[in-house]
C-alpha cells in the first residue's frame, strides 16, 4: 500500500471546519414537511388511458360522420336472390303504382 | 474552539435506506426523519464545500425540502443517498449562481494571512484558513471532487454517481484540484 500523499495528509490535518447543524434544525424541517403533504404519486396508467381516449374519441368521431365509406355496403338493403318474382314483392309492400300514370291524371281535365 | 460536525462514515446497509424512503413515500415523518439523521452532516459537507459556512443550515434544510417533495418521483432504481446528494450539488450550485461568496471568503483570507506571530493553536488555525482559501481558490467542481476523496475519503465511483460523471473525469479532476491546491499552499509558503 503507497504512502498517503502528503498534501492530502496536510489537508487532513488541517482540514476546514463544517459548523455543526442548529439544534432546532431537524425539528424545523418536519414542521415543514407537515405544511407540505407529500403529493400522491403520479399514476402513470391513468394519465395514459386519457391520453389514448383523446385520441381515440376524435378519430371515431371523423371516421364515422365525416368522411365517406369507401366500399359499398356488403349487404344491400333489400335482399333478394336470383329468380324472385320482384312484382310479387313489391306488391306485397303495399299500395304500390306498378305502371306510369297517364298525364291527364295528373293535371286534371281543364 | 469552534465546534465541528462530526461526519459519520457510510457503513449503513442500502436496504435500511429503502425501507424508511418506503416509508417517508406513505407520509410517514418519522421515515424521513431517520433519514435526515442518516444523511444531514454528508450533505451539510457537500453544501460547505460549494458555499460556506453562511446560510448552510437554510441550504440543508432547502436541501431536504426538495427531497421531501420529489419523493414521489425518486425512482428506486438509483441509491437514495446518491440521489439526495445530487439535490445537494444542485442546491449548493444554485446558490453559488445567486451570491457570489468567493470575493467574501478572499477578503477573510487576505484578512487572516496578514497574522504574523503564530503559537501552535494559531498556526493551526491559521494553516486551516490557508486551506480553505486554496479550496475557495478552486472551481467548485475541482473543489468538491478533492473533498469528497481526500477529506471525506469516499470512493471515487460514489463521486462519479453523485455528480453524473465518469469515473475518470472524477481523477482528471482530483489531479488537477490537488495540483492547483499545492501550487496556491507553496505561494501562501507552504510546503506539504
Amino acid at each position: 500500500m503507497s504512502a498517503p500523499d502528503p498534501l492530502v495528509t496536510f489537508l487532513r490535518q488541517h482540514r476546514p471546519l463544517v459548523p455543526p447543524p442548529s439544534p432546532y434544525l431537524e425539528q424545523r424541517i418536519l414542521n415543514q414537511i407537515h405544511t407540505h403533504p407529500l403529493p400522491a404519486p403520479p399514476r402513470l396508467f391513468r394519465r395514459r388511458w386519457r391520453w389514448a381516449l383523446g385520441l381515440v374519441v376524435p378519430l371515431v368521431w371523423l371516421v364515422s360522420t365525416v368522411r365517406p365509406p369507401l366500399v359499398p355496403p356488403l349487404v344491400p338493403l333489400v335482399a333478394g336472390e336470383p329468380g324472385d318474382d320482384l312484382s310479387a314483392f313489391l306488391l306485397s309492400q303495399g299500395d304500390v303504382v306498378l305502371e306510369e300514370p297517364l298525364w291527364s291524371e295528373y293535371f286534371g281535365d281543364y | 474552539m469552534e465546534a465541528v460536525a462530526e461526519v459519520p462514515p457510510v457503513s449503513h446497509p442500502q436496504g435500511m435506506d429503502t425501507a424508511w424512503v418506503n416509508a417517508a413515500r406513505q407520509g410517514d415523518p418519522q421515515g424521513f426523519r431517520h433519514l435526515y439523521q442518516r444523511h444531514q452532516a454528508r450533505v451539510r459537507v457537500i453544501l460547505h464545500s460549494l458555499c460556506g459556512s453562511e446560510a448552510l443550515d437554510d441550504l440543508v434544510q432547502e436541501v431536504f425540502i426538495r427531497a421531501w417533495k420529489g419523493l414521489p418521483r425518486f425512482r428506486q432504481d438509483a441509491q437514495f443517498s446518491t440521489w439526495l446528494y445530487r439535490i445537494a450539488w444542485n442546491v449548493g450550485t444554485d446558490q453559488r449562481r445567486t451570491y457570489g461568496r468567493q470575493r467574501t471568503r478572499q477578503q477573510a483570507w487576505e484578512h487572516s494571512h496578514r497574522t504574523e506571530h503564530l503559537d501552535p493553536d494559531v498556526l493551526h488555525i491559521h494553516y486551516q484558513s490557508v486551506v480553505q482559501a486554496g479550496l475557495d481558490h478552486l472551481s467548485p467542481q475541482h473543489r468538491l471532487v478533492l473533498v469528497l476523496h481526500d477529506l471525506e475519503e469516499w470512493p471515487q465511483k460514489d463521486i462519479a454517481a453523485t455528480l453524473g460523471i465518469p469515473v475518470g473525469t472524477v481523477k482528471s479532476r482530483l489531479f488537477h484540484a490537488r495540483s492547483s491546491l499545492r501550487r496556491f499552499l507553496e505561494q501562501a509558503g507552504i510546503h506539504p
